[in-house]
């Protein structure tokens, strides 16, 4: 179903497209990647949190096994560019089977929990296993990524890579919701009950929803790896779960402008609280706790507000 | 062989019991209020720095440091239920888990500023004596952190059973609607037990405080074995997560002094037993099924 973008649309893309070049110098080039790479993992992330529901506290899991896919496969096998971008999202999606099959038998703070936990064990493998992924000592040396003669090689460069897979990723999740698929995520983030009494497959549309949104975040750190050329085991730090479940918390859940507008809120902020130095994270702490109490409807509610259907979108 | 093994029990008891205080404030927060407070393990970090500080730099005895602590602790609840907590009643739950985050996030970042990275002691001149029973050597320190533990474990469980803001506790626990219809009045329970589930937090913080260094950081692993813990003994479980902090506590001595790898993986044995009982028993080891 190719739908002709809405004029509005269309000035967000030109936009996006224009954004590195109103923005100069590689600094603010270098926040935009980042902002990009977190809009794709929150993406990934809202699928499960905006449309079933549940609250997933392992991404950062994803992301790093995305990252160290594309630093093994890389290093070891050389295996070339968007190879290694499809190997790495598929093995975090193989990741995502293993983990949601059994989580996704779980519920409220308990699928929280459980996805903790075994984000904790693989960061612990990470740290541990010093024979594949040296421990502490991270992965170094990963190349650029070579598309044919080009390099990517600059903060733009990257930045408009990001852009390419955040609008894929944004393109599947219209996609996704607009076909049954979709009506069922939204039918059991109403009332999962009642969805399954009608005879909604609950448990394999929730498995869906979790491997797809993994495998946009793993993609995010596979891209990651290659801009920053090393990985370590801080990439699966919780630090990231966090900063992704704010981006779409405060941000607005269950809607793509939402989620947008939530990770660039969520880079721009602690990327330019650097100037606070060591005050920085106090001031990140006390700044989300304030998002949160005073923004109920995030950070999209602000220009429209007070409408009681928004409200409404995650059951409470 | 059998010497060394029951060691490493009594030795995973006493550290086992303090993950008992910490995990039994978690529990009661989330029995009571349907809150899982992600800030928790830095409530036992700055109870670890009061203690020090109270102990260290303003030279109290041991023991008044650690009862001005529980107070400290209680205080900087109250306020936390107060501004992160109260003002998101009624919204979606995960609010309330973010806004929690958030805090940890101020708090130990906080701590770092003010106290710096460098890692503290309580160092206790009595505390290195050993007494040996049986084969098996426990010093002094850990004799009085395990007999505090056990104390604090016995007037709490008093305090639930008989006082009346206990059965105020229990009654918001079973159904805070008819609660609140008899009269309990269910937002000051609510400030009491998150006051309460801090200051139990803080006191564990002042005792293994001083069996090991105390450092900005140290909340993160506390809060995860903290969740271990609720879990094995089935959330909002008061007596299950007191078991579960002690199974918790020698599981990871055995593990450590038995397994190969056990050191390095030490940590994981937590998350391993937070696992399978979701998976397999997600109303807990101790629990029956609701």
């Amino acid at each position: 179903m190719a739908r002709v973008p809405t004029r509005v649309e269309a000035v967000v893309i030109l936009g996006a497209i224009a954004l590195p070049w109103v923005l100069p110098g590689p600094y603010h080039r270098h926040v935009l990647v980042l902002a990009g790479l977190f809009t794709l993992m929150a993406l990934g992330f809202d699928l499960v949190l905006g449309y079933l529901g549940e609250l997933s506290l392992g991404h950062a899991a994803f992301f790093g096994i995305g990252a160290y896919s594309t630093a093994l496969l890389t290093r070891h096998l050389g295996v070339p560019f968007p190879v290694d971008l499809g190997l790495a999202a598929l093995l975090t999606g193989i990741f995502g089977f293993l983990i949601g099959a059994p989580s996704l038998r779980l519920k409220g703070p308990y699928f929280a929990i459980v996805t903790f936990g075994f984000a904790e064990i693989l960061r612990l493998v990470a740290l541990n296993w010093t024979s594949v992924t040296r421990g502490p000592m991270g992965l170094p040396d990963i190349p650029h990524p070579r598309l044919g003669p080009w390099t990517l090689a600059s903060e733009l460069d990257y930045y408009y890579l990001v852009l390419v897979l955040v609008g894929v990723a944004v393109l599947v999740t219209r996609r996704l919701l607009d076909s049954t698929v979709g009506h069922a995520f939204l039918a059991i983030r109403e009332n999962e009950e009642l969805a399954a009494a009608t005879g909604v497959p609950t448990f394999r549309y929730k498995l869906i929803a979790f491997v797809i949104g993994t495998t946009f975040t793993g993609a995010a750190g596979s891209v990651y790896a290659r801009y920053v050329h090393f990985v370590d085991p801080t990439a699966l730090s919780f630090y990231y779960t966090v900063t992704v479940v704010s981006m779409v918390i405060v941000g607005g859940q269950g809607s793509v402008a939402g989620t947008v507008l939530g990770a660039l809120v969520f880079t721009l902020i602690p990327e330019y609280l650097r100037v606070a130095e060591r005050a920085r994270l106090v001031i990140f702490g006390a700044f989300l706790v304030l998002a949160i109490v005073f923004l109920p409807e995030g950070v999209r509610g602000l220009w429209r507000p007070g409408t009681a259907a928004r409200r409404e979108r995650v059951p409470a | 062989m059998i010497a060394l093994v029951l060691q490493q029990v009594v030795n995973g008891i006493t550290i086992g019991v303090v993950y008992a205080l910490i995990a039994v404030g978690l529990t009661l927060v989330f029995g009571i209020l349907d809150v899982i407070n992600f800030a928790h393990g830095e409530f036992y970090m700055l109870g670890a720095f009061l203690t020090y500080s109270l102990a260290v730099r303003l030279g109290l005895d041991y023991f008044v440091a650690l009862g001005l602590t529980v107070l400290g602790s209680a205080a900087a609840g109250w306020l936390a239920e107060r501004f992160t907590v109260r003002p998101l009643e009624g919204r979606h739950r995960f609010t309330v888990v973010l806004s929690t985050l958030g805090l940890s996030i101020f708090l130990q970042n906080g701590a770092l500023l003010w106290w710096g990275p460098d890692p503290r002691e309580i160092d206790l001149s009595w505390g290195a004596r050993p007494l040996i029973v049986g084969g098996v050597v426990i010093t002094l320190l850990r004799l009085a952190v395990l007999a505090t533990g056990v104390a604090i474990i016995l007037a709490l469980t008093w305090f639930i059973r008989r006082s009346i803001w206990g059965m105020a506790m229990r009654a918001v626990a079973g159904n805070r609607d008819a609660a609140a219809l008899i009269g309990v009045p269910v937002q000051r329970v609510y400030g009491i037990t998150f006051a309460l589930g801090t200051a139990l937090a803080g006191v564990a913080g002042g005792l293994l405080g001083a069996m090991f260094t105390i450092e900005p950081s140290m909340g993160e692993w506390a809060v995860v074995k903290a969740f271990s813990v609720v879990i094995m003994g089935g959330m909002g479980n008061v007596p299950g997560a007191v078991l579960g902090g002690i199974v918790l506590g020698v599981a990871e001595n055995l593990g450590a002094g038995f397994l190969p790898g056990g050191t390095s993986y030490k940590d994981g044995i937590g998350y391993a037993i937070l696992i399978l009982v979701l998976l397999y028993r997600p109303q807990g080891l101790f629990g029956r099924r609701a």
